[in-house]
């Protein structure tokens, strides 16, 4: 009879601990990986050449690519883009630690100016959202 | 006749007088809770093992991820502190060259390495920048003082440099990673 008592108590105890380890707000956990990818990316110097003496950080290609324009070379601002941004995901996520990526930049006009992808996602996703200019934005998502 | 029927309860002293029989009942019940005592004394004592197990594997991870949140703070601070940073999420590489070997900044750095290092455009190579190879490298040292037992946190960055092309003189930017060393708790 003692022995059951004391188990009872014991459980009713432990329960209670329970439940205030429960009540305790959970930590959230933010990324911010993405963002400040995105972020820094934006000021990479690209080889579009706007003139002889200024050649264009990614930001600004962006731009020119929004605006249809065209760099020194003869090459459209969005060709340049589309290769860098191609070329940039690929070195810069090592394809290990990650399953897939999928990157979009979005005109005023919600157009597609770019969009470079890779894998199927089948894990946690994540993503950050960054408004370059006027309307145009920046998004990426990994799977990790 | 009524003594040799309480004796037979216990087997072999069947000729137990009433005295010795009730006696032989305490002693069976006081060495009952003994044992009962005994057995909740060391079923607390490994519930409280238990408990305290679980409570030190959650401390370390605390510990860790402090640690971590600390390195990741570190890596903010560093690419925002006026003798490195060139702007949001920049980091001046020339500065970052000159200043980094400087002893008097290791006392302020909490943490076991800072190191930067470019991921695009890169060699999968990797080069160690030194006055004489520098920019031509891909790793800069700021600070080390490893130890073993370290784990890294990590946050993209832009590493600048002035570039001279055509007599105009301008920043060159690529895409790199501010890398923290930190010790954690095994």
């Amino acid at each position: 009879m003692g022995f059951v008592l004391i188990i009872v108590l014991v459980v009713v105890i432990s329960l209670i601990f329970l439940a205030i380890s429960l009540k305790q707000p959970q930590k959230k956990l933010i990324n911010t990986e993405l963002e400040t990818f995105i972020q820094s990316s934006l000021k990479y110097t690209t080889n579009c050449y706007e003139s002889p003496e200024k050649r264009n950080n990614l930001k600004d290609l962006i731009v020119s690519c929004n605006s249809g324009r065209k760099c020194l070379n003869n090459k459209t601002a969005c060709s340049i883009l589309n290769e860098t941004i191609s070329d940039m995901m690929k070195k810069s996520w090592s394809i290990g630690s990650i399953n897939s990526y999928n990157l979009k930049i979005y005109s005023e006009s919600n157009r597609t100016l770019v969009q470079a992808r890779y894998g199927n996602c089948s894990g946690t996703k994540t993503g950050a959202s960054v408004m370059i200019l006027g309307g145009i934005r920046e998004e990426i998502e990994v799977c990790k | 006749m009524m003594l040799q029927k309480r004796g037979a309860k216990y087997g072999k002293l069947y000729f137990c007088r009433e005295i010795w029989c009730f006696k032989m009942k305490a002693q069976l019940k006081i060495h009952q809770m003994a044992f009962m005592i005994m057995a909740v004394f060391i079923f607390f004592i490994l519930a409280g093992l238990f408990y305290l197990v679980i409570y030190m594997q959650d401390l370390k991870k605390e510990v860790n991820i402090e640690e971590k949140n600390r390195a990741t703070e570190m890596a903010g601070f560093l690419a925002s502190s006026a003798e490195f940073s060139c702007g949001d999420y920049c980091i001046d590489g020339d500065r970052a060259m000159i200043l980094g070997n400087r002893t008097v900044f290791q006392k302020l750095w909490q943490v076991s390495s800072i190191e930067i290092r470019t991921v695009y455009p890169s060699n999968n190579t990797e080069i160690l920048c030194t006055i004489s190879n520098y920019p031509y490298c891909n790793l800069i040292k700021i600070y080390s003082n490893k130890k073993g037992g370290e784990s890294t946190a990590s946050s993209f960055v832009s590493l600048c440099h002035r570039v001279n092309e055509n007599d105009y003189i301008y920043f060159q930017c690529e895409v790199a990673k501010l890398i923290i060393g930190y010790k954690t708790q095994a």
